[in-house]
């Protein structure tokens, strides 16, 4: 009872947000430096990941090896790589860049290559039959026929580079984030209220241009220049890069002492139980949610509002809920848990809901037209066809919870991410290993169990931009 | 003499999005247990017709009237009382498949149920009411898949599951467009037959609208012809009273609800 008085109390102190023109023009450079982090990342993601997917796409020599490496790094959370970065780059919006730009490399890389072994195998027949090599084959067919749905594909994951790019910079990658950490540390929470609306907003526009993106993938080229003046600009100088290769050195072999082992277990179940009870409290916030926001069940004056609302709660990322929560509910795994559920309510709420509208129409007619009432029709039609997706769904989600679980768990929600964090913290860097290598083991095994419980039940695969989220 | 079951009287319908109105001055009665078919090239009008019946659409001008009541489906409780008395079977298949067949038959009863007793049949159906189902599912030959998943019955099947379904409703009057449709000649005759015969033996009256006027001719009675929107004829096979006469049982029954 008084825990939740102080969490409400807390809670209550981010109101009013401080929108004073001062500190809204002192924000500038935070906004600038995070928009351009995410340009410079996205420009350097790509650069990395057109080659890559194209290698993967036209099976080159080497292909398994490389598809297993970028597997590796999309199975290690992106905060965990940030602290990486920062610990071989120092602090800066340099570590940050780099850490988004590898972490997208991955992802977009996998991406692009599934994308070109779709391409229409006819012209790329007569192209062998014409006697083209392998890699001229994905040069000049593959990459005409993908490179829109490459390019559109690739503007999806905008809205949440930026996300992420705030992530970073609350462990030293500057930007907004570095800024929401020192309003929280200095218990400032007026600001911290404001630093999250101006994500809010920030995530929204990216998400419109992203929009517009998708429809013309042309307009990227417009932001080309702009893009590389950003990597330029933030790129790390020669020597710290020297640095970082000595540091990562000084990270092997990982190692754990006796302690350590034996506290292992507690640390495991608390970031799973993060993760599979965020998720369950996160779906079980979104069913209700869902359904006032589809459009096929509700009225455009409730449905409206609640998708809002759902648009608010995933705006804001998990840890950044994370600082928040720690903040006023206090250290420990019921703020991470609580921190996972309110995003994954605003990310599962938007995806059931369009699971839900894209239910075939006729059982539901069927249904209806037997005098059934609204809530019959939704529990006897509606919802046992939208199961199957509604499943689906959760678990990408959970298995995207276990990697956000590390992360909430760095800033002091316990479990993995917090000994990875203390362990940094105190300089244990083969400690540091050691966890991040067991973070990596846990993410890997969860995937590999979901994947399994997919194909048990035949829950069918969705298309990328439908799990893209 | 007793009012007809339904009295359709100079129905005009524009479905919304529709230029111009899809039926004009569809007048026409039905006696309790009547069995009509509807025929009619493509494009004729007949669904549109069916689904302002049902109050899927809602008419013009003109009146509906089902067993004295008018029809006036833009008030949500009466739309939904109009609903439970018409049960509609469609063309096309519209089972929810992942659900089990005795959750489909049982749909039928939801219009009389709460939604208590709805979501509770969801989870934890009693024997009494798995017997309705199972008594349905006789009816239509599929004595036999009562617990099976929808999705893994065949085609013909899910229309029979889709009959027992609106026998378990008890109406007093059956819509169903093109129920053959999508059937092999064979099967459609085998889906009539039943369709007509459980029809018969539970006094519902019957509308259903047909492709094929040498299938009409046989199973209904009474036909009649839409074209552009109008009805252009209404022949009745002979001059015989066209209701077979209901069980004595059945009729109290049916009285009860009409009261
Ligand atoms: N909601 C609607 N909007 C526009 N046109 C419609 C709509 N409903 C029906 N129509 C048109 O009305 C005509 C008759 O349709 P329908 O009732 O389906 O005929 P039938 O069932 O006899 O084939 C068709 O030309 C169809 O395109
Ligand atoms: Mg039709």
């Amino acid at each position: 009872m008084n825990a939740w008085r102080s969490l409400l109390g807390t809670l209550a102190g981010f109101f009013p947000p401080d929108l004073s023109p001062h500190y809204l023009r002192a924000l500038l450079p935070p906004v600038a430096e995070t928009i351009g982090m995410t340009a410079g990342a996205m420009l350097l993601a790509y650069a990395v990941s057109l080659p890559v997917g194209l290698w993967i796409g036209a099976r080159l020599p080497g292909t398994r090896v490389l598809a297993g490496l970028l597997a590796g790094i999309r199975a290690v959370p992106d905060l965990t790589l940030a602290i990486f970065c920062v610990i071989a780059l120092g602090v800066g919006p340099g570590a940050g860049m780099l850490a988004l730009a590898i972490y997208y490399a991955a992802a977009l890389g996998k991406v692009f290559g599934d994308l070109c072994r779709t391409a229409d195998p006819a012209p790329l027949e007569a192209l062998r039959a014409a006697g083209a090599s392998r890699m001229q084959v994905a040069l000049v067919g593959m990459l005409p026929l993908k490179l829109r749905d490459i390019l559109s594909y690739g503007s999806y994951e905008f809205e949440s580079a930026i996300r992420a790019s705030v992530i970073v910079g609350a462990v030293g990658g500057g930007g907004l984030g570095a800024e929401l950490v020192g309003t929280l540390n200095a218990f400032d929470f007026q600001r911290t209220a404001t630093l999250i609306l101006v994500l809010v907003a920030l995530v929204s526009l990216f998400d419109q241009l992203a929009v517009v993106l998708r429809r013309e993938p042309r307009w990227l080229v417009a932001l080309l220049p702009p893009a590389l003046y950003c990597a330029w600009r933030f790129w790390p100088p020669s020597a710290s890069l020297a640095h970082a290769a000595s540091a990562f050195a000084g990270m092997l072999p990982p190692g754990l002492d006796a302690a350590a082992w034996r506290r292992l277990p507690d640390l495991v179940a608390q970031t799973l139980g993060m993760a599979v009870f965020g998720t369950a409290l996160g779906a079980a916030a979104a069913l209700p949610l869902a359904l006032l926001s589809a459009r096929n069940l509700s009225p455009v004056v409730i449905a409206l509002p609640v998708r809002r609302l759902l648009e608010a709660l995933r705006a804001v990322p998990e840890v950044v809920w994370g600082l928040v929560l720690v903040a006023s509910a206090g250290i420990g795994p019921v703020a991470g848990t609580l921190a996972l559920a309110v995003h994954s309510a605003g990310c599962l709420g938007r995806l059931f809901a369009e699971s839900v509208e894209n239910v075939r129409r006729e059982p539901l007619i069927a249904v209806a037209s037997t005098g059934a009432s609204g809530v019959a029709v939704a529990a006897y039609a509606t919802l046992p066809l939208a199961l199957a997706p509604l499943a689906v769904h959760t678990l990408f989600r959970l298995e995207w919870n276990v990697r956000q679980a590390t992360v909430v768990g760095m800033i002091g929600a316990g479990g993995i991410g917090q000994a990875l964090y203390e362990a940094q913290q105190l300089f244990f860097y083969r400690r540091m290993m050691a966890y991040l290598l067991l973070t990596w083991v846990l993410v890997v095994a969860v995937d590999r169990s979901s994947e399994w419980t997919r194909r048990r039940f035949r829950w069918m695969a969705l298309a990328p931009e439908e799990i893209a989220s | 003499m007793a009012p007809p079951l339904l009295r359709v009287h100079r129905l005009e319908v524009r479905p919304p999005g529709a230029a111009t109105s899809i039926c004009r001055d569809v007048s026409f009665d039905l006696a309790g247990g009547e069995r009509v078919a509807l025929v009619g090239p493509s494009g004729a009008g007949k669904t549109t017709l069916l689904r302002a019946l049902n109050g899927s659409v809602a008419a013009l001008s003109g009146r509906i009237d089902l067993a004295g009541e008018t029809v006036n489906p833009s008030a949500t409780g009466a739309l939904r009382g109009l609903r439970r008395r018409i049960a509609v079977i469609p063309q096309k298949h519209d089972l929810v498949e992942p659900l089990r067949v005795y959750h489909n038959v049982m749909a039928g009863a939801l219009g009389r149920w709460s939604d208590a007793h709805a979501l509770r049949f969801l989870f934890w159906p009693l024997a009494a009411e798995l017997g309705e189902a199972q008594a349905a599912l006789e009816r239509v030959g599929l004595g036999d898949k009562l617990r099976a998943r929808a999705g893994t019955l065949s085609g013909g099947q899910q229309q029979r599951v889709a009959i027992a379904r609106a026998l378990v409703q008890r109406p007093l009057l059956l819509l169903a467009d093109e129920p053959v449709a999508s059937l092999d000649p064979r099967l459609a005759h085998q889906a009539l037959q039943l369709l007509c015969r459980l029809a018969e033996d539970d006094g519902i009256a019957v509308i259903c609208s047909l492709h094929q006027p040498d299938l009409a001719r046989q199973y209904f009675p009474r036909t009649i012809e839409m074209e552009a929107g109008r009805l252009v004829g209404d022949r009745t096979r002979d001059a015989r009273p066209q209701t077979v006469p209901a069980a004595p049982a059945m009729r109290q029954e049916r009285a009860a609800r009409l009261a």
